[in-house]
């Protein structure tokens, strides 16, 4: 684990800044909150447009880059920016 | 080309003549030499000929391939009809060009092999839910089946609809001399076909319409177009109607049958006529106004319980329109409807 | 070269779905658009949708799509690829649609061995009309139709159907995996990418069962219906392969990378 978080520090800046939060496609079913490793996924006070808790992330440096935020949710709410595009990450990050 | 051909067969060799390559469907008696003739006749021509598991998964199979672009052909009776009603509704509101041939046989239920008439409600009113109609042919040769065959795909496409050709054990079964038309390809465009969304938007081939406003703006569209059908598809013939004294009205193998009557009762001095539908649905009700304008009576035939009687008193009100008909599968002889002539103007004289 | 990157496939269209919150339907729609992405497929497979929860799934693929009526869809997956042999054709079917009511269609379709896809999702219950009983609902399992619970005297037995297909000569590949965690949810992706090379090869039918959740009808929260999935399900339903030819396992595990969407960490 180890190895793999000094690599994630050192070369990917986008496992740094966590997954693109897409907030309004988020249903609040609350999988990616137990499902995060680091456990940085929250339910928020705030209710998106369609009436849902929308899901935040609490300290974006934690994040492993694990995906399974990505692989579980059934709503498309988190993406990675590419490799090359890490400013499109910051910008839609919530 | 004249040659014999068992009516089921002319169908099945009019279809692939038509451009028809693809069928399928399920035996049921008494249409299933059809289908055992495309099993050759398919193949033969690089045609796809597929037993489904049913008449309802036949009729599925017809969506499937209608909607990528194919022009497809099923056929069943009886109860194997009923099974695809589901189907033809959902081909109507799809809007999927299809022929789809019922042999009839007696009913309801199980019912009997013998031939019968008593389909005509269920393909006029439409068998299947919803507010759909369906072109409805009715041959009485063997020559106007070819013939009808070609024109079944032909408006089938032109109006993206299926059509019905309605006929009846009998006529399934009998041979007669037929000319067969040249053989023609499918080269309809049909930009709205699914077969892949490359180099395009995508098309998706439905009949949900969850929002209400889009589905009565659905049925709109579909009831513009059975107007449509209806002003222009009509199909009559008259034999001897100009100066009929009594009107016989009949349909597929009642009006072989009858006309077989007229010639009889006219050689005894008793003018009768026979104003023959060819399209049940739309049912030619103007033409029939016509042919009825100089007749003291007006005599629906039939073999059923009285069906396209109805019909005939829409189009013919406040007038006293006659009915005879034989049910279980007995084809009505020119002699019981000569009998019955005789007895409505004997009755009428009195 | 540590690589971190997911960006939702193509072939899925921006629409927010219906599903409820924790729905499995939002997962496999995703993993059947990454596959088709992945394949490089959407501009040669038309998809057919059937009757559930799924039936809008034409809303949220963008892909050429029929809609069947309920349980038909292998019979109109049939009609197109016997027009169309090579284009790509899927059905995507609930419980009730493939279990039930098209019990006759699929069964058909495997022994014919049909060279069509099929992504089936057994979440125990007939969603979409409020959570009745299937014939894959559990013994004992409440629901709106069985409210003491499916009762064997009177319900009988539920079907798994990827065993009884399994049985028969025509299907090339069966598989039954779940998407109640994230390694299911990987395995389910290969299952289906495989699904997708074995149509592709011209093998014959293929099928993927899910397990799926549905935390609305199950009476759950979204995270006790993936653990009931695993406690419950996965005992009844066991996951694995059923059928598979050795040709498509070899394919799929040492074939082309995929391009578009990844769920892999690569640490070189």
């Amino acid at each position: 684990m180890a190895t793999i978080q000094q690599t994630c520090s050192s070369e990917t800046a986008v496992g740094r800044i966590g997954p693109a939060i897409r907030g309004e496609r988020c249903k609040g079913c609350g999988i990616c909150t137990a499902f995060c490793p680091p456990k940085i996924l929250v339910l928020s006070d705030h209710f998106n447009p369609r009436g849902y808790p929308e899901v935040k992330i609490t300290d974006a440096g934690a994040c492993r880059g694990c995906l399974q935020c990505c692989l579980m949710c059934p709503d498309v709410v988190f993406a990675f920016a590419q490799k090359d595009d890490t400013h499109a990450s910051d910008d839609e990050r919530e | 080309m004249q040659v014999m051909m068992k009516g089921n067969e002319a169908i099945g060799e009019a279809a692939v003549r038509a451009g028809c390559r693809y069928y399928f469907g399920y035996p049921i008696t008494p249409q299933t030499e059809l289908m055992e003739y495309l099993a050759r006749r398919m193949p033969a021509v690089g045609g796809t000929f597929l037993q489904a598991e049913s008449e309802l998964a036949a009729v599925y199979m017809v969506f499937g391939a209608a909607g990528a672009g194919a022009r497809v052909l099923t056929s069943s009776s009886g109860p194997g009809t009923s099974l695809k009603q589901e189907g033809v509704s959902f081909l109507a509101s799809a809007e999927l060009p299809c022929v789809i041939v019922n042999v009839m046989r007696g009913g309801p239920g199980l019912g009997t092999i013998q031939p019968s008439q008593g389909d005509y409600f269920q393909a006029t009113r439409g068998g299947g839910h919803g507010d759909y109609r369906v072109l409805v042919m009715s041959p009485a040769s063997v020559q106007e089946m070819v013939d009808l065959v070609f024109k079944s795909f032909a408006k089938a496409e032109l109006y993206r609809t299926p059509v019905v050709l309605l006929t009846d054990g009998v006529m399934g079964q009998m041979m007669e001399s037929v000319v067969l038309p040249e053989a023609q390809t499918d080269e309809s465009a049909k930009p709205w076909i699914t077969d892949g969304c490359k180099g395009r938007q995508r098309r998706v081939i439905k009949s949900l319409y969850l929002d209400p406003d889009q589905m009565e703006a659905h049925n709109l569209h579909l009831q513009a177009k059975y107007r449509q059908m209806g002003a222009n598809e009509v199909m009559s013939e008259g034999y001897c109607v100009e100066d009929a004294e009594l009107l016989i009205v009949a349909f597929g193998i009642c009006a072989r049958v009858a006309r077989s009557a007229v010639d009889s009762l006219r050689e005894t001095g008793i003018r009768a006529g026979l104003f023959r539908p060819v399209t049940l649905w739309p049912f030619p009700a103007e033409s029939l106004q016509s042919a009825a304008v100089g007749a003291a009576h007006v005599l629906t035939v039939e073999m059923n319980a009285g069906q396209m009687v109805d019909d005939v008193r829409l189009a013919l009100p406040g007038r006293e329109i006659h009915f005879y008909g034989r049910m279980g599968g007995i084809v009505v002889s020119a002699r019981e409807i000569e009998a019955e002539v005789r007895r409505i103007i004997k009755g009428e004289e009195k | 070269m540590t690589r971190f990157s997911y960006t939702p496939p193509n072939t899925l269209t921006p629409a927010i779905s219906h599903y409820c919150p924790g729905c499995g339907h939002g997962v496999v729609h995703r993993l059947v658009a990454e596959v088709i992405d992945d394949l490089g497929l959407r501009e040669k497979t038309v998809g057919v949708a059937s009757v559930g929860c799924s039936v809008l799934i034409y809303d949220y693929l963008d892909l050429d799509m029929q809609e069947a009526s309920h349980g038909r869809a292998p019979a109109v997956a049939t009609g197109i690829k016997r027009v169309l042999p090579d284009r790509i054709v899927f059905t995507y079917q609930g419980d009730g649609d493939l279990a039930s009511i098209g019990l006759t269609e699929i069964v058909h379709a495997a022994a014919r061995g049909e060279n069509i896809t099929v992504v089936f999702i057994n979440n125990a219950n007939y969603g979409m009309t409020g959570g009745q009983m299937a014939p894959t609902t559990l013994p004992g399992q409440k629901t709106a139709t069985s409210p003491g619970g499916r009762d064997l005297t009177r319900d009988g037995y539920p079907l798994r159907m990827a065993e009884l297909l399994s049985a028969l000569d025509g299907p090339a590949y069966i598989a039954r995996v779940a998407v109640n965690n994230p390694a299911g949810v990987v395995r389910t992706k290969k299952s289906i990418t495989k699904a997708f090379r074995c149509q592709q090869e011209g093998l014959g039918f293929s099928m993927v069962e899910v397990l799926s959740a549905c935390p609305t009808c199950w009476g759950m929260e979204p995270l006790t219906a993936l653990r009931w999935i695993k406690e419950q399900m996965i005992a009844y339903y066991p996951l694995g392969v059923f059928k598979e030819p050795s040709h498509v396992r070899a394919v799929a595990e040492y074939g082309e990378e995929p391009q578009s969407c990844r769920h892999e960490i690569k640490c070189g």
